[in-house]
């Protein structure tokens, strides 16, 4: 398997295994069973609606990932949103671990998810990962073009004399997560203003005025940003891509870097090691395919290939990061 | 303003671009026929095909597929009581009673022509209010939001002539399943009774389906015969007279086409609403209330204008805010991503050449959707010469496939047939369906928005008598109550049929 | 013309009515506070108007007032034999349990053939040709151009 450059930018990935796990790990049995991968189609879970920014990604990927399949069958995505994207979580980890279901997930919200419907249901931790979908999202704090607040000192003005109203999306979204884990580190006392669907409404939601402010992925709010509808107060980057707006270290919460949207592909438990290599060399290869490169850069997501080692951990420190602040996620 | 239409219009007059609006149109129908599959299916399929088009060419045949879908809707809806879309299924209401008269041309035609002049109707409102777009998106938020479902609510119900009782308790039915699955705004699980399937609720598309293909096809096999009983009466040339039709009722069309037009422009609302609404209210309307259910042609109309004005003006909060007002508009919102347009005030700034070239698209479909849909009713309106015998399975039949197709899970068709027995215990025991459909649409609605508006206001409920649009839509639901209660029970009509009702053995 | 009067059927469907109410209520009554507003009022709402239905099916003056003002409806005057129409709900019921058990095309098949060689006392012929028509395109529209996979089945493993 070919090593590719990695284009890291945030420092804390940088600690990732980088120690390959031999292929031949099955013997020569396992090897000439995985050379017959695949032979029919696969399904790929996605536990969102269609049309929404996660979606559009997969449905990217999949024809170019397809190509890169050793043998010619056809990739279907299959959206599961019911459940807040439990059921499809639910389905992907049940399935046979024959490398013909393979899914994708958002962290840390699925931990959420994961813990209200119990390790009955799925366990995230017994994922076999792939590969990300993409770098990691760094999220933002953000108001209404119109609102009152300019800076982030009147934010924390406010929240003294009340709790601050935050939209979000349902309390198992990763937004969600990120907005109450983000507001504790700060000290910002929060009230929520939760349920609205789509990865978009509640930060229009922000933007009408039903909310103060709103914390979301710094990609959701580029374009608004642009458009002069929304103003960032802060941003939860290492180095701030608005210019103006404290990152991290102005804030003095260097922690905040890590509240990030992972979005990630998956298979079920117990997948042999030479099919895992099979599907997450043929998606770290889509994710370099120059027509994925520019459809992705359309959604504002930057494709980097991943190693199954370096996926899981990141995964780690997605569940180390839920598991600090699951007292206050999981009511 | 005026050459950026023009230049829509000229690109969309090459021959690349005509033809792939052409497919789409085709596609369109064919897929808006079919129960189960729909706009969103065939936009899902076309997906991948449009990565190496160019974005005029694409939102080309993304206009012809959505132009065409409500067509066929119409065709199986009024044939066969299966509405191929959701919001088709208001016009089965007097759709399928027309053509059990054999008067299926009569009903095909108006529904033609009231789906063409609504697509223009809706394409000229959406051309006057893209500007104000955002200001739209910006009025409604849930306090406004949970009014409206109120609102819609109390109109349907109200709209229930002669069994107002019925309606309430169908009314009230519908929003007790709309309450099962997974609250978004409490993350609780609600009478799923551990079956995983009803997480997301009891789906809105099976229902339909069940509730009028499968629950009419019982009905037809208990009855016997063929769907048109009267055989010599099948009158296929009154096609004419039909296109006419919504002509003469050009009030019915307005008022269906403006319903629809400003139910579209809602951020997530949806189509559906807008047919049931457009139905309820033209009943309300009318001088002859109580003939609608039984082959009113007003029937026919209001919703099919209703649905091919919102089709046009639901792409404002789409294009505007990137917020889809249903399955089909999101699956659209992803290829205008894919494509590069990323919607949000910069598109209607930056793309407006595209966007105008996409309405373009979306009307001429729908016209043209209209006319070819006609050329199919000759050889269609022969099904409901068809004996029930042989219908009435393959009807079932493919309604369940098509159930199961929505999204490849099997308990779909399991709640489908549970809907036609429900369906078939409502017409038997003369309960409406209306109201029972648009409680299980705006229930969920109602209360995540209320939830919400609670949560902006610290539980207070003064909220609603703050804000100008909120106080509007009380105005109106006072009013709607007011005329119900008090204008409506001294209709001739209604007293006599309850005078009937008693005097009979 | 509408025949206002109850029978058996119509007291049948008012206490399944009743019922489904009451449990309804019942299981939304150990929500949450904020997850249970609504279904406990609709609940409620909806045993005040099962109770009208219930009260104006009786001969008292009330009862014809709540006739008049609310207009329940009657029964509808054409009345199928009930042994026809249980027998259509079953069938409808029979080829649900078919798809579940035996999958899409399979059930299709047995389902049509039967629908009309049972009930439509059509020949083996025609049974088996308007069958064969339907799973064939059935499985053409929505295996083949749609390549959507087809239920197989409980009985044959599927999920």
């Amino acid at each position: 398997m070919p090593r590719r450059p990695d284009i890291f930018t945030r420092r804390i990935f940088l600690t990732g295994a980088s120690a390959t796990v031999p292929l031949l790990l099955g013997g020569p049995r396992a090897w000439a069973a995985d050379s017959d991968f695949p032979s029919k189609n696969i399904d790929f879970i996605i536990p969102k609606s269609p049309g929404g920014g996660f979606d559009n990604l997969v449905r990217v990927i999949v024809p170019a990932m397809e190509k890169f399949l050793p043998h010619k069958v056809n990739i279907v995505p299959d959206n599961i949103p019911a459940g807040g994207g439990g059921k499809g979580i639910t389905q992907l980890y049940r399935s046979k671990p024959d490398g013909y279901t393979i899914g994708a997930v958002d962290l840390p919200g699925s931990f959420v998810l994961q813990q209200r419907q119990g390790s009955a249901a799925f366990d995230l931790n017994k994922i076999v990962w792939l590969s990300l979908l993409g770098q990691p999202d760094s999220f933002a704090l953000a108001v209404g073009a119109n609102s009152p607040l300019k800076t982030m000192q009147d934010l924390v003005a406010l929240s003294k004399r009340r709790a601050v109203k935050f939209t979000s999306s349902g309390p198992e979204g990763t937004a969600y997560a990120a907005t109450v884990i983000a507001t504790k580190i700060m000290g910002i006392s929060t009230q929520m203003i939760a349920g609205y669907k789509g990865s978009s409404d509640f930060v229009i939601g922000a933007m009408r005025g039903d909310g103060d402010a709103v914390v979301a992925p710094v990609t959701t709010l580029t374009p608004m940003v642009q458009a002069k509808t929304m103003r960032i107060l802060a941003s939860f980057e290492t180095h701030s891509s608005f210019p103006g707006v404290p990152d991290v270290a102005a804030l003095g919460h260097p922690e905040l870097a890590q509240i990030l949207l992972v979005r990630i592909v998956g298979a079920p438990p117990g997948l042999p090691a030479g099919i895992r290599s099979v599907l997450s060399t043929a998606l770290n290869q889509s994710m370099a395919d120059p027509q994925t490169v520019h459809l992705a850069k359309n959604l504002d997501v930057v494709m980097t290939p991943h190693t199954p080692e370096q996926t899981e951990t990141i995964v780690r420190q997605s569940a180390a990061l839920f598991d600090k602040w699951k007292q206050y996620l999981v009511a | 303003m005026l050459h950026l239409w023009l230049s829509g219009l000229e690109g969309l007059l090459q021959a690349r671009e005509l033809l792939f609006l052409a497919a789409g149109m085709m596609m369109g129908l064919f897929f808006g026929a079919i129960p189960g599959l729909g706009g969103a299916t065939a936009l899902a399929l076309l997906v991948p095909f449009t990565y190496g088009l160019d974005p005029f060419t694409a939102l080309a045949l993304a206009g012809g597929v959505m132009g065409g879908v409500p067509m066929g809707g119409s065709i199986t809806a009024i044939l066969l009581n299966a509405p191929g879309t959701a919001p088709s299924a208001a016009t089965c209401l007097d759709g399928h009673p027309l053509a059990k008269q054999g008067k299926a041309g009569l009903a095909l035609g108006a529904a033609a022509s009231a789906n063409a002049v609504g697509g223009i109707i809706g394409t000229v409102s959406i051309l006057a209010i893209l500007p104000l777009a955002k200001d739209i998106v910006m009025l409604f938020g849930p306090p406004e939001l949970f009014l409206l479902a109120v609102l819609g609510l109390v109109i349907v119900a109200t709209a229930s002539r002669g069994k107002m009782l019925h309606g309430l308790i169908s009314g009230a039915f519908g929003l007790m399943i709309s309450f099962v699955g997974y609250n978004d705004v409490t993350g609780v699980q609600r009478f799923t009774m551990g079956i995983p399937y009803l997480w997301d609720g009891v789906r809105l598309v099976p229902a339909l389906i069940g509730l009028f293909a499968v629950a009419e096809m019982i009905h037809l096999s208990i009855r016997g015969g063929s769907i048109a009983s009267d055989v010599e009466a099948i009158r296929i040339t009154s096609m004419s007279s039909g296109l006419l039709e919504t002509f003469r009722r050009w009030r019915t069309v307005l008022r269906g086409s403006l319903i629809g037009t400003v139910v579209g422009a809602i951020p997530g609302v949806g189509g559906t609403v807008a047919s049931f609404l457009s139905y309820s209210m033209t009943v309300q309307a009318s001088n002859d209330p109580d003939s609608f259910g039984k082959g009113n042609i007003e029937g026919v109309i209001a919703p099919e204008a209703a649905i091919n004005a919102k089709d046009c003006s639901c792409l404002i909060p789409t294009l505007a805010f990137g917020i889809p007002g249903g399955a089909e508009m999101a699956v659209f919102l992803g290829l205008l991503v894919l494509h590069g347009l990323q919607p949000g005030p910069l598109m209607l700034i930056d793309h407006q050449v595209e966007i105008y070239g996409l309405i373009w698209a979306l009307t001429a479909s729908c016209v043209l959707a209209s006319f070819v849909g006609l050329l199919f009713v000759r050889p269609l309106a022969k099904l409901t010469l068809l004996d029930s015998q042989i219908l009435v399975p393959v009807v079932i039949a493919v309604a369940l496939v098509g159930s199961y197709a929505i999204d490849r899970s099997i308990e779909n068709s399991i709640l489908t047939a549970l809907f036609g027995i429900l369906g078939y215990l409502m017409i038997r025991f003369d309960y409406p369906r209306l109201t029972i459909v648009v409680a299980l649409i705006l229930g969920s609605t109602a209360e995540r928005n209320f939830n919400q508006s609670m949560m902006m206001s610290n539980g207070s409920l003064s909220i609603y008598f703050m804000r100008t649009v909120c106080l509007c839509l009380l105005a109106i639901l006072v009013a709607v109550l007011a005329y119900t209660v008090f204008w409506g029970s001294k209709r001739p009509n209604s007293g006599a049929a309850a005078r009937e009702a008693i005097g009979v053995k | 013309m509408k025949r206002f009067s109850g029978d058996w059927t119509d007291a049948v469907l008012l206490g399944c009515l009743l019922a489904f109410t009451v449990i309804f209520l019942a299981t939304a009554s150990r929500y949450s506070a904020d997850a249970r507003i609504f279904p406990v009022a609709v609940s409620t709402v909806m045993l005040v108007l099962l109770a009208l239905d219930f009260a104006s099916r009786q001969e008292t003056a009330w009862s014809k007032a709540l006739r008049t003002r609310l207009n329940p409806a009657s029964v509808l005057a054409e009345s199928y034999p009930r042994s026809k129409q249980a027998a259509a709900m079953a069938w409808v019921a029979a080829a649900a349990i078919l798809f579940w058990l035996a999958g899409i095309l399979v059930a299709v098949a047995l389902y049509v053939f039967g629908s009309l060689k049972f009930r439509g006392h059509r020949s083996y012929a025609a049974s088996c040709a308007v069958s064969a028509g339907t799973t064939l395109a059935i499985w053409l529209l929505f295996s083949v151009v749609l390549k959507i996979e087809l239920y197989r089945g409980i009985l044959s493993g599927g999920s």
